[in-house]
């Protein structure tokens, strides 16, 4: 007796690689999307900063237009700046 | 929850977790919060070893709509305000996490941290703030 | 200027009354008569009366008891050529003449006394404006006087007359109609009640025609009924009814409201009267969908305020019972069959909506008793009852029982959307048709979600197992779900799956010719489908299990050729929904099997030990799966249906996946074979699949909770959507708002919204009025 693979079908969903699991700002989990969205994944990305720090984008986009000096990243208060 | 708005899903995530894991000598009264979810009163006990061991004090956190882009109002109430440098007698706290530098990063848990970090550094009760308007 | 006209008072005065008259006197004689006058003497009569008036004090009163004087008796000659006739309808026409002759003077005679209007009228003038010929008081005077010297003395007998030519009239006679026309036109003329000109006509001719219409048919109906039966009575009652209202619209004056208030009579005793007889035989006509029949009682009743009701009744529970009926006779059949069940729902519909259309036209009424008929067919649960929920945390919430008719009817979408014998059977007009026939049961649907659910999960399996016959159907299918209203968030996710086996097609590719110069072969028998979690999953269960070898060694290689495509993103695996093809090959020949992921994983245990028996606790540690879904697999090897050998054979025997033990042996089948037409094949294929598992044994019995979690959240948030806008609702405002925001989705129960309301008021999101309980106000 012998069974070989002739073919595979691999089902698997994506979720988002952070050093959290949840977004520093609203504090929801990044597997679902901001308090804004009703539905994760492409239409609620997810952001990197160049300190590393990651944010749901429309969370940390609010933070950044609610502050007229300077721009920090909340967690570490460096500049936010995004990383390419 | 019916439909509760981003400020209110954050606070009530703060609540629960504040009330799993608080703080040594926090509480918060979690049946009067449910009521008023902007509206928080939280208990804080002077840390062992320092100058205000064994005292009572208590907390009041009032949140706007815009929270936690906007940082929250944060006040000594009570019979007992603790007496030191940066706090009015009003109750008033001179703190600058809780102006200039607020983060949407900080939550009720750190913000009251810092509160008991400031109070127990404290070497000397003294109050070189008087209660006219700062 | 009165001096100058005393001073000129004189007996030889001629422009005095008493002086100009006998000149004036011929000439109204004539114009009474009929008789020609010259132009001449015409204009004199104006010019004669205005100087009277001018200049006789008294001359517009002495001009008017001439008159009177002489329209008088004219009167009583042409009453004397009235009354010299005995018979009836020779006096009604002998009356009619002169009152035609009369009644044209009354138009000529007045205007020259027009000076007269200014002179002796005592009551106040209306405006000038307003005042038109037939005000004049000549004419009155003339009209006035025909009434008391004619008229009141004979109308009696005019009026008896007239109705009894109609009475003959309605018995078939024929006879001039102008004579009752006559009549009518001097009881309308001769009204003097400038308020009411028509109350002399009303009070009595109208009222006698009218009674005289009923006294007719109050004999006529009843012995027609008796002799011959609703059905032609029904005939008759409409024929009479028509003839009445042309004959009313010949006799009756067609200013006011005559002709309606006839009409009003005759359906009184023509309808209204027998309106319970007729309708008794309403259900037997439904029943023998006898629509001739129908269209006339319906034609008949519907002239009856409220009239209908009882038909619409009839109909609705002639639907409805003859539809549980025919659920009931064939329950064995179609609570196992999908297709005839919608079948059978459909048959109804076209059958009920033909007899709506045939026999009602299509009315409203009737199309909104069907729809209340067919709703509470499509949701009756005596035959079938859907299970929900089943968990313990979930006891507490009591649920009234619901019609599995939604996931029958996801049952019957899946096969005319997946490769099935019966989409192969069909064309593509008849399969978009079909499709449209569930739309439309699913419009009466009151659970709506569970549609939606059991139509996300086929739709999922179909995508997974690329068994779709139609992709462009599947797609036209979203979007008309979106047209007949299912909500938008859950059209939006079955769209945004579409989306995502696109992007995996496209991603496919490029992996493919990424890695098959690396791999080699392998690289082309791998699919991979990438899913986006929250437009697909319900729960993020992850279920280990340990794969073949050369599987586990791709894992690594598709992980990271995604990582490089999508930064910040990582795969989590969803084996229960993996699968695949694969050779099996034995003493007896070499199969096809298209299998789970979880199949595979459990027979590759065997292939390099194949004639081992293996205990289910080693296979336990072999395949690293969890306990119930080792059962099931391995349950789905040893008994899968309606195959005649089994790939797996064990010991000892149970019945059911929960019996195995630790020490339960299983071993490969080394005779499988399959079986066709009683010869074993040595080659084929076959699918062991069944149906794909889409989450746990745990996560399902958490979905029927989470329907009425789902709920509960939904009507709260209802709730507070209506509450936010209105501010302030009552009860029963807030109840019907609820219903129609949530309709597309369930009907909430009472019980459930009150519940609720309950729960929001005591978490402070609402309150109740303090001076009324059921007033809702909202709190910010």
């Amino acid at each position: 007796m012998k069974v070989k693979i002739k073919s595979w079908v691999g089902v698997a969903t994506w979720r988002w690689v952070a050093n959290d699991d949840t977004c520093g700002i609203c504090r929801l989990a990044f597997e679902n999307c901001c308090p804004d969205c009703k539905l994760p994944g492409d239409d609620c990305p997810l952001v990197w900063g160049q300190c590393s720090h990651c944010y749901h984008m429309h969370c940390i986009m609010k933070w950044l237009n609610s502050q007229q000096v300077r721009q920090l990243c909340p967690m570490c208060r460096q500049e936010w700046k995004f990383k390419e | 929850m019916a439909s509760p708005s981003p400020s209110e899903r954050r606070l009530q995530k703060e609540l629960s977790s504040l009330m799993k894991d608080p703080p040594p000598g926090v509480s918060v009264d979690a049946n009067a919060v449910y009521q008023h979810l902007n509206l928080w009163n939280v208990h804080m006990k002077g840390a062992d070893g320092t100058l205000y061991q064994g005292e009572d004090f208590q907390l009041q956190f009032r949140f706007s709509s815009k929270y936690p882009f906007d940082s929250p109002e944060v006040t000594f109430v009570g019979d007992n305000i603790p007496i030191h440098p940066h706090v009015y007698s009003n109750g008033h706290i001179c703190l600058s996490i809780l102006t200039d530098d607020w983060s949407p990063a900080l939550s009720v848990q750190s913000v009251c941290l810092s509160i008991i970090s400031m109070l127990s550094s404290c070497k000397e009760k003294a109050s070189t703030l008087s209660i006219e308007k700062h | 200027m009165s001096q100058v006209k005393s001073s000129m008072l004189d007996k030889t005065n001629p422009l005095l009354f008493e002086n100009k008259w006998p000149n004036m006197r011929p000439i109204v004689l004539k114009l009474l008569q009929q008789e020609c006058v010259t132009q001449n003497e015409w204009h004199d009569l104006f010019f004669s009366v205005h100087s009277v008036c001018l200049w006789d004090e008294k001359g517009g009163t002495k001009v008017m008891e001439a008159l009177r004087k002489d329209i008088t008796d004219f009167i009583k000659q042409a009453q004397q050529r009235v009354l010299s006739h005995e018979d009836d309808q020779a006096l009604l026409k002998a009356y009619i003449l002169e009152w035609r002759k009369f009644f044209a003077q009354c138009d000529y005679l007045p205007t020259p006394f027009r000076q007269l209007e200014n002179t002796i009228r005592t009551t106040p003038l209306p405006t000038k404006k307003s005042m038109k010929d037939n005000d004049s008081i000549v004419r009155k005077l003339m009209l006035d006087t025909w009434n008391n010297s004619i008229f009141k003395d004979i109308k009696q007998r005019l009026q008896n007359c007239a109705m009894k030519l109609v009475y003959s009239e309605r018995n078939g006679e024929a006879f001039d109609s102008q004579l009752v026309i006559g009549v009518r036109e001097s009881y309308v003329n001769l009204c003097s009640n400038a308020e009411d000109k028509l109350l002399i006509y009303r009070e009595n001719f109208e009222k006698t025609y009218i009674e005289a219409t009923e006294s007719f048919y109050k004999t006529k109906a009843p012995e027609y009924l008796r002799l011959y039966g609703v059905e032609n009575y029904m005939k008759y009652a409409e024929i009479k009814l028509k003839e009445e209202e042309m004959r009313a619209q010949k006799y009756l004056e067609s200013c006011g409201n005559s002709v309606q208030c006839l009409i009003d009579c005759c359906v009184e005793v023509l309808v209204s009267a027998f309106k319970n007889t007729i309708l008794t035989e309403c259900p037997e006509m439904i029943q023998n969908n006898d629509t001739e029949k129908l269209q006339l009682m319906f034609r008949l009743i519907d002239r009856v305020q409220d009239g209908i009701e009882p038909m619409l009744m009839y109909l609705e529970e002639h639907i409805t019972h003859t539809g549980l009926a025919d659920m009931i006779a064939a329950a064995n059949i179609i609570t196992q069959d999908c297709e005839k069940y919608v079948e059978q729902l459909l048959m109804l519909f076209s059958r009920s909506s033909k007899l709506v259309k045939e026999a009602f036209s299509n009315d409203p009424r009737f199309l909104t008793a069907r729809d209340k008929a067919f709703k509470t067919v499509v949701n009756d649960i005596s035959v079938f009852k859907l299970e929900l929920p089943t968990t313990k945390q979930c006891a507490n919430i009591k649920y009234l029982p619901e019609s599995k008719c939604p996931e029958l009817l996801a049952n019957y979408c899946d096969m005319l959307l997946r490769k099935t014998p019966v989409s192969k059977r069909l064309t593509s007009d008849e399969i978009e048709s079909k499709l449209h026939d569930v739309l439309l049961v699913l419009k009466y649907v009151q659970n709506k979600d569970v549609f939606m659910r059991f139509h996300k999960a086929h739709l999922t399996r179909r995508l997974i197992l690329d068994s779709s016959a139609d992709s462009e159907k599947e797609e036209n299918m979203v979007e008309w779900l979106r047209e007949v209203g299912m909500p938008a968030d859950y059209v939006n996710k079955l769209a945004r799956m579409f989306q995502d086996i696109k992007v995996s097609e496209d991603l496919n590719q490029q992996f493919k010719e990424q890695y098959r110069n690396i791999k080699g072969n392998i690289a082309d028998t791998i699919n991979i489908k990438i899913l986006n979690a929250g437009a697909w999953a319900r729960s993020s269960e992850r279920v280990t299990v340990s794969l073949p070898l050369e599987l586990e060694d791709f894992i690594p290689e598709v992980e990271d050729f995604y990582k490089k495509k999508h930064n910040g993103r990582k795969l989590q695996w969803y084996h229960h929904m993996s699968n695949g093809t694969i050779t099996f090959s034995n003493n007896i020949g070499k199969f096809d099997l298209d299998v789970t992921t979880f199949q595979m994983a459990t027979l590759f245990a065997w292939n390099q030990r194949p004639s081992d028996k293996i205990s289910y606790e080693n296979l336990h540690l072999a395949t690293e799966l969890p306990d119930p879904e080792l059962r099931r697999t391995l349950w789905s090897l040893v008994a899968f249906p309606k195959i005649k050998k089994q790939i797996v054979l064990y010991e000892p025997e149970v019945q059911s996946p929960k019996e195995f033990n630790e020490n339960t042996i299983f071993w490969i089948n080394h005779n499988f074979g399959l079986i066709k037409n009683s010869k074993l094949q040595k080659r084929g294929r076959i699918n062991l699949i069944g149906r794909l598992q889409l989450s746990t044994e745990k996560s399902q019995e958490e979905d029927n909770d989470s329907i009425v979690q789902l709920r509960i959240l939904r009507v709260q948030e209802a709730i507070i959507k209506i509450l936010k806008m209105r501010k302030r609702i009552s009860n029963n405002q807030l109840q019907t708002e609820l219903i129609d925001i949530l309709k597309n989705m369930f009907l909430p129960s009472k019980k459930m919204i009150k519940e609720q309301i309950e729960w929001l008021i005591e978490h402070r999101y609402m309150k109740r009025d303090e001076d009324d309980i059921n007033l809702f106000l909202y709190i910010a």
